[in-house]
């Protein structure tokens, strides 16, 4: 693997890591809170 | 009586006691045990030129981690058809020569540390089967006119 | 709503300071382009840090004030402690190959007291678990929580105490902090890619915070419901 193929590793599990525990997160707040909820 | 049967007892009995509590404090201790005597070993994580001399005949074919650095203008490279590296790695009191057919990264210089795996022969040469490559803290831009991996020792084109 | 705020300006900032890093900030005379990575694992590390810190200060402050809020402030710290290090670890390593030719030395003193950051955070994590008991479950976390702080100091430390692999600290250490040992792009790129994931850290701890509460609060309904059915039974007897 070249230099950028372990970049791109890198950020993107990093940057899409973030992304997805904020997705998680939203989802379990809904799951405890209910529906008609604002957490985002 | 309207009202139904209890669905479920009054409280929740108290389950998992301190058995658990003491068997996950053990398994965090093995844990830490485990890191710690490993860490131990680790404060000789590689010897330096010096320190393995120092060992003399003893130190021959022992399998050890030799650190320190890339002597300037020590590093020969061989790759018309078995590709050969060959450097001293210093400590400023002592070198050794290291020959090796195993590419380092781009990132190996002149200059820069280096950890070599491997075991000392006969003639005093370091048989690295694996050079790994110690840079420092320290950062630069490029000097312009200049690609970062210039003078890098990967084998041939 | 003011959340939801902090939420959009941290995504622009994560945007923005990986935009800078990747495609601004030119790569370093001997590394290549592979040392873009030691912006968001330097991020990752010092808020593991952070993280760590906070959960070590909320359980003192639980096992002293015996407030539930403090609790959630530790746990939710912890577990998004243990995302950053694992960003870490993960980030080092794919920095590691392609410099050192290596993902991981186990011999390494900072990977290895890194890695036992990991288990003994994941293990305050199942601890947690373990216990119906609000009360129990945090005076637990706490002690926990606080031994293994001890691990911070010795991961910063470790490649100042220790002779390893790992290189020293660029501008974390106490004598660089004003005189780093990269030119002011690097740091200046590092400096805004700390500032955009601690913006993120803030809304995520926030958020986790938010959940954490709402669980209690959840679990103390049904513990409720439950005596007053038991009551309404007896009294009906």
């Amino acid at each position: 693997m070249s230099d950028a193929g372990f970049v791109i590793a890198a950020y993107a599990v990093i940057v899409g890591g973030l992304g997805v525990y904020t997705l998680a997160l939203w989802r379990r707040l809904r799951a405890v809170r209910g529906p008609d909820d604002e957490a985002r | 009586m309207t009202v139904a049967a209890p669905p479920e007892p009054i409280l929740p009995p108290r389950r998992r006691p301190w058995g658990i509590v003491v068997l996950v404090a053990v398994v965090i201790v093995v844990i830490g045990f485990l890191a710690f005597s490993s860490i131990g070993s680790a404060l000789v994580y590689y010897v330096t030129p010096s320190e393995l001399l120092e060992r003399g005949n003893a130190a021959v074919g022992e399998t050890v981690r030799l650190g320190g650095l890339v002597e300037q203008g020590s590093v020969e490279q061989r790759d018309s058809e078995d590709y050969e590296l060959s450097f001293v790695i210093t400590d400023s009191e002592a070198s050794i020569p290291v020959v090796t057919t195993s590419a380092p990264t781009a990132s190996f210089r002149e200059g820069t540390g280096a950890v070599v795996e491997g075991s000392l022969d006969e003639q005093g040469v370091f048989r690295a089967t694996q050079v790994i490559v110690k840079h420092d803290e320290n950062y630069e831009v490029p000097a312009s006119g200049t690609v970062p991996s210039d003078n890098s020792y990967l084998p041939g084109e | 709503m003011k959340t939801r705020i902090l939420g959009l300006v941290a995504l622009a900032a994560v945007i923005a300071a990986t935009a800078v890093a990747l495609f601004v900030v030119p790569p370093d005379q001997n590394q290549g382009d592979a040392q873009r990575i030691m912006y968001p694992h330097v991020a990752s590390a010092w808020l593991a840090y952070l993280s760590f810190g906070v959960t070590a200060l909320a359980g003192i402050g639980w096992l002293w004030k015996r407030d539930l809020r403090l609790d959630a402030v530790a746990h939710s710290a912890a577990e998004i402690g243990v995302m950053f290090t694992a960003f870490a670890i993960w980030g080092g390593m794919m920095w590691g190959r392609p410099v050192w030719g290596v993902f991981w030395q186990w011999e390494d003193p900072r990977l290895t007291t890194t890695a036992l950051l990991l288990a003994l955070y994941v293990g305050y994590l199942l601890l947690r678990r373990l216990s119906d008991d609000p009360e129990r479950r945090a005076t637990r976390a706490a002690i926990v929580g606080v031994i293994a702080a001890v691990d911070i100091p010795i991961v910063h430390f470790s490649v100042e105490w220790w002779r390893g692999l790992h290189q020293t600290a660029t501008i974390g250490s106490p004598d660089r902090v004003l005189n780093p040992a990269a030119p002011m792009v690097f740091v200046g790129s590092l400096l805004g890619m700390l500032g955009a994931f601690t913006l993120a850290w803030l809304y995520l701890m926030i958020r986790r915070y938010q959940l954490a509460r709402a669980e209690a609060a959840r679990e103390e309904a049904r513990r409720m419901d439950r005596i007053m059915t038991a009551r309404t039974v007896e009294a009906a007897r």
